[in-house]
C-alpha cells in the first residue's frame, strides 16, 4: 500500500516547501515589502547570477567578473591548503593511532590547540604572512589538519584487534598487514575526516577572502556589498552553497567508489 | 614514585616545555618579514598587562554575552523544530529538503548579507551566530527524537498516557543525550563563528581585540588574544562535557535493563 509518506510523495513535500518560499519571497518583494530591508527579488537575483555565470559583471575595484573565474581563486587556495593538510595531518593521525606513546606526547597538545578556532589564526598570519594566498592557504591548512588527524587517529585506533590478530596468525608482514588490513578498516572513519575537514577549508577559505578581499568568491560577496549590489550578494552565496554541496556529494562518491565492499553488507 | 611512573606522567606534560623552547628559538632566529617573532616571555608579559588593566576581561565579557546570546536563542529554535520535525513525519518531509538546501552554505558567505541589511554591531554578530550553531543542534535533537526506542512509546501507549504526558515525560528524556551532544557541537561551532563575526562586523569582544591589535603592530597582544581565545573554548568546552557527562551518568544510573 503506497502511503502519503513514501517516495514520490515525500519529494513532493518537500518540493512544495521550497516552490512556496519562493513564490512568498517574490510577492513580497513585489509590494514592495522588502525595500527597506534592502532584499531583491527573487527574479532580480536569479538573472544576475545567469549574468555572473555566462557574461561577467563589472564589481568595482574586481572589474569584470565571472563567477568560475572566482571559483577558480577560491579552489586553488582550497586545494593547496587542504592537500598540506592531509599531507602533514593523515600521517600525524595515523602515528598517534598506531603508536601509544606518540599519541601520549601529542595528545594534550591537541586537546590544548583544537578549540582555537581556526579562524583566529588570520591576524596572526596577516601581520606575519601579508594579504595574499599565503595567509588564506595557512588557515585552511590549520582548520582542516585537526580534523583529518583527529579522525584518522580515532580510525586507525578503531580497527578490531580481531582482524589484526587474524592476519598475523595468518602470517601477515607488517607493510602487508597495513595496507591490506588497517587502511581499508579505517577507511570510512579517515573519510570522515576527509569530509569535516573539506567542509572547513571552504568555509574557511570564503571567510579568509572577506577579511584579506583579494580574488575569489569570498571576495565578490565582500565587494558586491560595498558596491551595494545585494543580488550578486545572494547569487554568490548560493554558488558558494553549490559548491560546498558538490564538494560533500564528491567525497561520499568517492568513498563509496574506493569502499565498493561495503556496498552489499548485509548484517 | 617509580621511573616508569614519572615517565608516563611526563610523557602527557612534556610537549609544554618542549614547545616553549621550540618557540624562543624561533623567535630568536627566525624572522618572518621585519617584524620579530614574540618571544613567550614577552606574550606573557603582554597578556598579564591585559589582564591587570582590565581590558582583557572586558573583552572575554563582551565575547562571552556575543556568544551567550546567539547560541541560546540558537537552541531554544532549533530544540524546538528539533523535536517537532523528529516526532512529526508530516512535518520532517516538508521542511528538511528546504533545510538541506541551505546547510552546506557556510556562515562566513551570509556575512556579507547579513552586514548588507543590519550594518556593523551586534545583531548581525548574533545572527550569525545563531547560523552557525543552528544545524548541529537540530540535526542531533531529530536524530535523538528519531531514535526513541518504540518499545518505550508502545509501554507508553499502553499505559495509557495522553500525547502530552507522552512527550514531556518520555520522548524528550530519552532524546535528551543526543540533544545534550548536539549543544555541545553547536556551542563549539558558535565559538568559532564568533570569532569570524567579530573580525568583520563586531566592534567589541576578543575577535575584534586582536584585529586592531594587527594595524597598531603589537603581535605580542595578537599571540596574547589567541590564547585567550583558545582558553575561554576550552573552558567552556570542558564545561559542556561536565555538564554532559554528569547527566547521562546521573541519567543512566537507574536504569536496569
Amino acid at each position: 500500500m503506497i502511503r502519503r509518506g513514501d517516495g514520490m510523495f515525500k519529494l513532493n513535500r518537500g518540493l512544495r516547501t521550497i516552490i512556496l518560499f519562493f513564490f512568498l519571497w517574490e510577492v513580497v518583494s513585489l509590494f514592495g515589502l522588502l525595500e527597506a530591508f534592502h532584499i531583491p527579488a527573487p527574479h532580480t537575483v536569479f538573472k544576475t547570477f545567469f549574468f555572473l555565470l555566462v557574461e561577467g559583471i563589472h564589481v568595482g575595484e574586481l572589474g569584470e567578473v565571472t563567477m568560475f573565474k572566482m571559483a577558480k581563486d577560491s579552489l586553488y587556495r582550497v586545494c593547496v591548503g587542504f592537500f598540506l593538510a592531509l599531507a602533514i595531518g593523515f600521517p600525524v593521525g595515523f602515528w598517534m593511532g598506531w603508536n601509544r606513546t606518540v599519541k601520549a606526547f601529542l595528545e594534550n597538545m591537541y586537546t590544548a590547540l583544537r578549540p582555537l578556532p581556526p579562524f583566529a589564526w588570520v591576524p596572526l598570519s596577516l601581520f606575519f604572512l601579508g594579504p595574499g594566498n599565503l595567509t588564506s592557504i595557512y588557515v585552511i591548512w590549520i582548520g582542516a589538519f585537526f580534523p583529518i588527524s583527529l579522525n584518522t587517529m580515532a580510525a586507525i585506533e578503531n580497527v578490531e584487534k580481531k582482524y589484526i590478530h587474524a592476519a598475523l596468525t595468518l602470517g601477515l608482514t607488517k607493510n602487508q598487514l597495513i595496507r591490506e588490513v588497517i587502511i581499508p578498516s579505517a577507511l570510512p572513519g579517515i573519510f570522515t575526516g576527509i569530509r569535516i575537514g573539506l567542509g572547513m577549508a571552504w568555509g574557511l577559505v570564503v571567510a579568509a577572502e572577506i577579511v584579506a578581499v583579494k580574488t575569489g568568491l569570498g571576495a565578490l560577496i565582500w565587494r558586491a556589498d560595498l558596491v551595494m549590489r545585494p543580488d550578486i550578494i545572494l547569487s554568490g552565496i548560493i554558488f558558494i552553497g553549490l559548491i560546498a554541496y558538490g564538494l560533500e556529494q564528491g567525497i561520499l562518491y568517492l568513498q563509496g567508489w574506493l569502499m565498493k565492499w561495503q556496498k552489499g553488507l548485509v548484517i | 614514585m617509580s621511573f616508569s611512573q614519572i615517565f608516563k606522567i611526563g610523557q602527557r606534560w612534556i610537549w609544554i616545555p618542549c614547545l616553549l623552547i621550540l618557540w624562543s628559538l624561533f623567535a630568536r632566529f627566525v624572522h618572518l618579514g621585519t617584524w620579530p617573532f614574540p618571544s613567550p616571555w614577552l606574550i606573557f608579559q603582554k597578556w598579564w598587562w591585559l589582564f591587570r588593566n582590565g581590558s582583557l576581561l572586558k573583552d572575554i565579557g563582551a565575547s562571552l554575552f556575543h556568544v551567550g546570546y546567539g547560541f541560546s536563542i540558537s537552541a531554544l529554535i532549533a530544540i524546538s523544530l528539533g523535536i517537532l520535525m523528529g516526532w512529526n513525519k508530516k512535518v520532517f518531509d516538508y521542511l528538511n529538503p528546504f533545510l538541506n538546501l541551505i546547510r552546506p552554505t557556510p556562515p562566513a558567505a551570509w556575512l556579507p548579507l547579513v552586514v548588507f541589511v543590519w550594518g556593523i554591531g551586534l545583531l548581525p554578530g548574533t545572527l550569525l551566530v545563531i547560523y552557525g550553531s543552528f544545524f548541529p543542534i537540530l540535526l542531533n535533537t531529530i536524530n535523538g527524537v528519531q531514535n526513541v526506542e518504540r518499545r518505550f512509546v508502545n509501554a507508553a501507549l499502553t499505559l495509557g498516557l495522553g500525547k502530552r504526558q507522552l512527550m514531556w515525560n518520555i520522548v524528550v528524556p530519552a532524546a535528551f543525550p543526543s540533544i545534550l551532544v548536539g549543544l555541545r557541537m553547536g556551542f563549539g561551532f558558535a565559538w568559532m563563528v564568533l570569532i569570524i563575526a567579530e573580525l568583520i562586523a563586531v566592534q567589541s569582544g576578543l575577535g575584534y581585540m586582536i584585529l586592531l591589535s594587527v594595524t597598531t603592530l603589537e603581535p605580542e597582544s595578537i599571540i596574547a588574544g589567541m590564547l585567550t581565545i583558545g582558553m575561554v573554548g576550552l573552558g567552556l568546552d570542558q564545561l559542556f562535557r561536565l555538564l554532559v557527562d554528569k547527566y547521562i551518568l546521573k541519567w543512566q544510573k537507574g536504569i536496569v535493563i
